[in-house]
């Protein structure tokens, strides 16, 4: 009586904490997952049979990519840089301007894109439905003798599903079985008394609101933002907020991968966003405390 | 079972599929309609309840200077995820609900925008309170070093006038608190250079501020205002009032199926009714049916088959049969009409005349035959059977213009099988010439049957293959002795012996095969016959002489100049001459041929000399039983000379019969007798010598 007691009374203090801890363990199909994973990794879904989701979204560089912007078919250069697909699934909507709202229609924007993977729904059927491996697969999964392109984009998302990194040291601090250093502790501090946490809160630290690039001092390089999508002239340089989890393992930053490190974005969010100069101690502070929320992938 | 539909229960039939069809549809359609409407009304009323949560996580985010965006995201998402369709059932609410939906979107964008709005202005507000206590430090480290400038006081004054409106024009959502000191603000130039570069930020901070601001309230305001909100509301209340009016259609609906149900079952009482008032009918039929079953159809009397039934149910049950005598004579003079009306009469005298207290029951068991069952103690049977037989006997039947008397014989058994053993006794009792006798086993009378079937069949058999033949016995004249003529006798030959035929005769007569014996003797008698010059005497009966048929063959033989003259037919002299006038006829027409007639076993039974002057007859003959006595009963004696003295007067020649020695003989001699017959004169051969 008195465990339940305690559950009821975290669970009571998580809801209104303003970050909130992964769930260890999300409900996802596990076949559909593999499936996707090998889908994920087929590079033959590219014009040029050499451009793969993976190809953009590296596992060891925090399932986004370092250059600055990514290289597409026949080396076409993005035009944002590549977000990490990690928690992707608590992100809630997928882009930078948060065009589309699940996993599953976010697969067929890098397909689409001429410079990206560039291949239509039936370029990608054309080659699955050739391909036996896929075929015994699928049949196997989705009980079925045609592939379609939205068979490959969910389970593909499936995929995407499975790659979340719980108990972080965060999370672990959150759930009281971590301790912060007193640096990381500062960090948490004036992550909250500048008023960072007003966009980076929920269970994503951020990716739950659109945000304005450029609150308080206008930022200049507003490419694809959420504006080129309403045409509403309030919604020029406005994103979805950008998730902080794993922050650390995902540089360049920003959309336009402007900030090479993690200290260059922390000062650069601090001037344009919260019109104030931190200063170096403070940077510093900050960017211990973000670094506590890398997390693993789970088994 | 083979089961027949008429129209009227295929209709009811159809009715009841139609009704059950009917009622399954409707339940079902029913259903259907509730749980969707039910389901359309609980899910406005969730969007309206995640509206006004989402409403609510909106004015904390603006409220709280910490949130959490996720449950502004969340509770966007779960709305947005709710589809709902009921274009069909509610097409007016369902356009409505179109534009809500609308709404909601716009409601959305204008959350996305008023976060975005909501972060600027938190930030500054953390901006100012950090910076308006940085201001104070510098201010304060410039009256410390002795430099105190009042206008930087009074700029600092201001600014932290600004900053407190702004916490307050927040809450209170009026910018009117802003509007103060902003002048001032904007123009003041600081000689000290660190307040001159936070000025810049601050400026900076408060033009952002003040730009969002009005946007800020305004959007705030849209967010907020409910009237979207209640637009569900309505269409959820409309949607409400529409089903509760459908509702009131399914009730009259039902009610109109229940009457029709209803109907239905009237109209199935009123089958089952008509079926059961056709039982009755029916019922009624077959008794009527079962009474002229158990009727007889001519006299009204219960038949045969009605007398099996009763027979079980009387205990100790006596049965008379009342049998008319010669009523077969009767009818075959009168014909079967008169028959029939005497038959009628009859029966209705019976059940009149017979006391009602032995509560008796009247049958008519065959032709003539009546039957009267009741229970033994009643009454004593022969009593009974007297005081009937008197009754009858006395009483003077009127049928059309002839008055008839009957006489009647009866046999009775209360022995079972009654009916066999009253039939017995009535038989036995005509035999044995009593008019009543009551069955006993020593009657034995079944014996006799066996007896009479066995010879039957000898005499049938006899029939067919011929063994049927003429006998001759002569007869003399008494005087000398010399041979006048033969008497034709039939014999059987049977087992290798040649028998009398006499024992055979009744059985004969019963079975309808006595006249083919009569015309085998006579068609053989012919033929040996016709080229001789003998004289035959052949017997005939009254029957034989009332077969039409019979009497057309014998005469196509018989009445032949050839022969006539040699044949003299005998009668006998038996109640049959009771039919007077036919026999008359019959020797009338006989005389036409010259054939001659005599009157056979004169002296037996009811001897007429009346009838015998009337009949043109040429010879008697006397009754064996007569001349066997004629010496040593007196009174045969006498008999025998009276008849030959009457005989003599009137010019009839006399012949004796059973003259069986010479004592016999002698004494005739004596008494005049004209001829003779006998073992004495000589026995019956089957060839003359």
């Amino acid at each position: 009586m008195k465990r339940i007691i305690f559950i009821i009374f975290l669970k009571y203090l998580y809801a209104f904490n303003l970050i909130t801890p992964i769930p260890e363990h999300i409900k996802i199909d596990k076949q559909k997952a593999k499936l996707g994973k090998y889908l994920f990794m087929d590079s033959r879904l590219s014009a040029d049979k050499k451009v793969a989701c993976i190809s953009c979204h590296k596992p060891n560089e925090g399932w986004a990519d370092k250059r600055r912007v990514s290289i597409g078919v026949f080396g076409k250069k993005g035009r944002v840089n590549s977000p990490t697909i990690l928690n992707a699934v608590f992100n809630f909507r997928q882009f930078w301007n948060g065009r589309v709202k699940s996993l599953k229609e976010q697969v067929f924007g890098p397909l689409h894109t001429t410079f990206e993977m560039n291949m239509s729904k039936k370029d990608v059927e054309k080659f699955v439905n050739k391909n036996s491996f896929y075929k015994k697969l699928f049949k196997k999964i989705y009980h079925t003798n045609y592939i379609t392109a939205d068979m490959v984009a969910d389970a593909i998302a499936e995929f995407e599903k499975s790659l979340i990194t719980p108990n972080c040291k965060y999370d672990l601090y959150l759930k009281g079985k971590a301790k912060l250093t007193p640096l990381e502790m500062r960090g948490k501090i004036l992550f909250k008394k500048y008023g960072c946490i007003t966009c980076h809160n929920g269970v994503n630290i951020g990716g739950n609101s659109f945000e304005k690039m450029g609150l308080i001092i206008p930022y200049k390089n507003c490419i694809d933002d959420r504006y080129e999508i309403t045409h509403n002239v309030l919604d020029k340089c406005v994103y979805k907020v950008p998730t902080l989890r794993n922050i650390s393992l995902t540089a360049p930053y920003f959309h336009d991968g402007s900030a090479k490190t993690l200290k260059e974005a922390i000062s650069n969010m601090g001037y344009y966003n919260l019109g104030i100069r931190l200063k170096l101690d403070e940077v510093k502070a900050i960017e211990a405390f973000l670094k506590t929320f890398t997390g693993e992938l789970n088994k | 079972m083979k089961v027949i539909f008429t129209k009227k229960m295929l209709l009811v039939i159809l009715l009841g599929v139609f009704v059950v069809i009917s009622v399954f549809y409707f339940n079902y359609y029913t259903q259907r309609f509730l749980v969707k409407s039910n389901k359309i009304i609980s899910t406005l009323e969730k969007i309206r309840s995640l509206e006004l949560r989402l409403n609510y996580e909106i004015l904390k985010n603006g409220v709280f200077l910490y949130s959490n965006n996720d449950f502004i995201a969340q509770n966007i998402k779960k709305i947005e995820e709710i589809k709902i369709d009921f274009k069909d059932l509610y097409p007016l609410e369902y356009k409505k609900f179109i534009e809500y939906k609308k709404n909601l979107q716009k409601k959305i964008n204008y959350i996305y925008q008023f976060q975005i709005l909501n972060s600027s202005i938190k930030n500054s507000i953390i901006f100012f309170n950090k910076e308006i206590n940085y201001l104070s430090d510098l201010i304060f480290e410039e009256i410390k070093n002795g430099r105190f400038n009042i206008n930087d006081y009074l700029f600092f004054q201001k600014a932290n006038s600004f900053v407190i409106s702004l916490f307050i024009s927040r809450n209170a959502l009026d910018r009117d608190f802003l509007v103060n000191n902003i002048s001032f603000i904007k123009n003041y130039t600081s000689s000290n250079e660190k307040i001159d570069i936070f000025k810049k930020l601050f400026l900076i901070h408060m033009n952002v501020v003040l730009k969002n601001y009005p946007l800020y309230k305004r959007l705030l305001n849209q967010i907020i205002d409910e009237s979207n909100i209640d637009l569900i509301k309505d269409i959820k209340t409309e949607i409400f009032h529409k089903e509760q009016e459908k509702i009131k259609a399914f009730r009259y609906f039902s009610y109109i199926l229940i009457m029709f149900i209803i109907f239905i079952s009237f109209f199935i009482a009123y089958l089952l009714a008509r079926i059961e008032i056709d039982k009755i009918k029916l019922k009624k039929s077959v008794n009527k049916l079962k009474e002229i079953v158990n009727k007889d159809f001519l006299t009204g009397l219960l038949n045969r088959m009605k007398f099996n039934k009763d027979i079980k149910k009387i205990q100790n049950p006596v049965l008379l049969i009342l049998n008319i005598n010669r009523f077969k004579n009767f009818n075959d003079i009168y014909g079967t009409k008169h028959g029939d009306l005497l038959l009628k009469k009859v029966a209705r005298y019976l059940t009149k005349v017979t006391p009602p207290e032995i509560e008796a029951k009247f049958y008519r068991l065959g032709s003539d035959d009546f039957g009267v069952l009741y229970q033994k103690d009643k009454i004593d049977s022969i009593e009974l059977a007297n005081y009937l037989k008197n009754k009858i006997e006395s009483y003077v039947f009127k049928i059309r213009k002839l008055r008839v008397s009957l006489s009647v014989s009866i046999g009775i058994a209360d022995i079972p099988p009654l009916l066999e053993n009253a039939d017995m006794a009535l038989k036995a009792a005509k035999e044995r010439r009593k008019n009543i006798l009551k069955y006993s086993p020593s009657l034995d009378i079944r014996k006799k049957i066996q007896e009479n079937i066995k010879k039957y069949n000898i005499i049938y058999s006899a029939l067919k293959e011929d063994r049927i033949i003429p006998y001759f016995q002569p007869i003399v004249k008494i005087k000398d002795k010399s041979i006048v003529k033969y008497e034709v006798l039939a014999r059987i030959k049977h087992d290798n012996k040649v028998e009398s035929i006499s024992s055979y005769l009744k059985v004969a007569k019963e079975n309808k095969i006595y006249s083919e014996l009569t015309s085998k003797i006579f068609d053989k008698t012919y033929t040996y016959v016709k080229d001789k010059n003998i004289k035959v005497s052949m017997n005939l009966s009254i029957e034989d002489i009332l077969d039409k048929e019979l009497m057309k063959n014998i005469f196509s033989k018989y009445a032949n100049k050839n022969i006539s003259h040699k044949v003299t037919f005998e009668m006998l002299e038996s109640e049959a001459i009771e039919d007077y006038e036919i026999i008359k006829k019959f020797i009338n027409s006989l005389k036409k041929y010259k054939i001659q007639v005599a009157l056979d076993d004169f002296g037996s039974g009811y001897s007429n000399f009346a009838h015998i002057l009337n009949l043109n007859i040429d010879y008697i003959k006397i009754d064996g039983s007569l001349i066997r006595n004629i010496t040593n009963n007196y009174k045969s004696y006498q008999l025998v000379k009276l008849i030959v003295d009457f005989c003599k007067q009137n010019n009839i020649k006399t012949i004796a019969e059973y003259v069986e020695n010479e004592k016999i003989h002698k004494k005739l001699v004596e008494i005049g007798v004209d001829y003779g017959q006998g073992y004495y004169y000589g026995k019956p051969m089957s060839e003359i010598l």
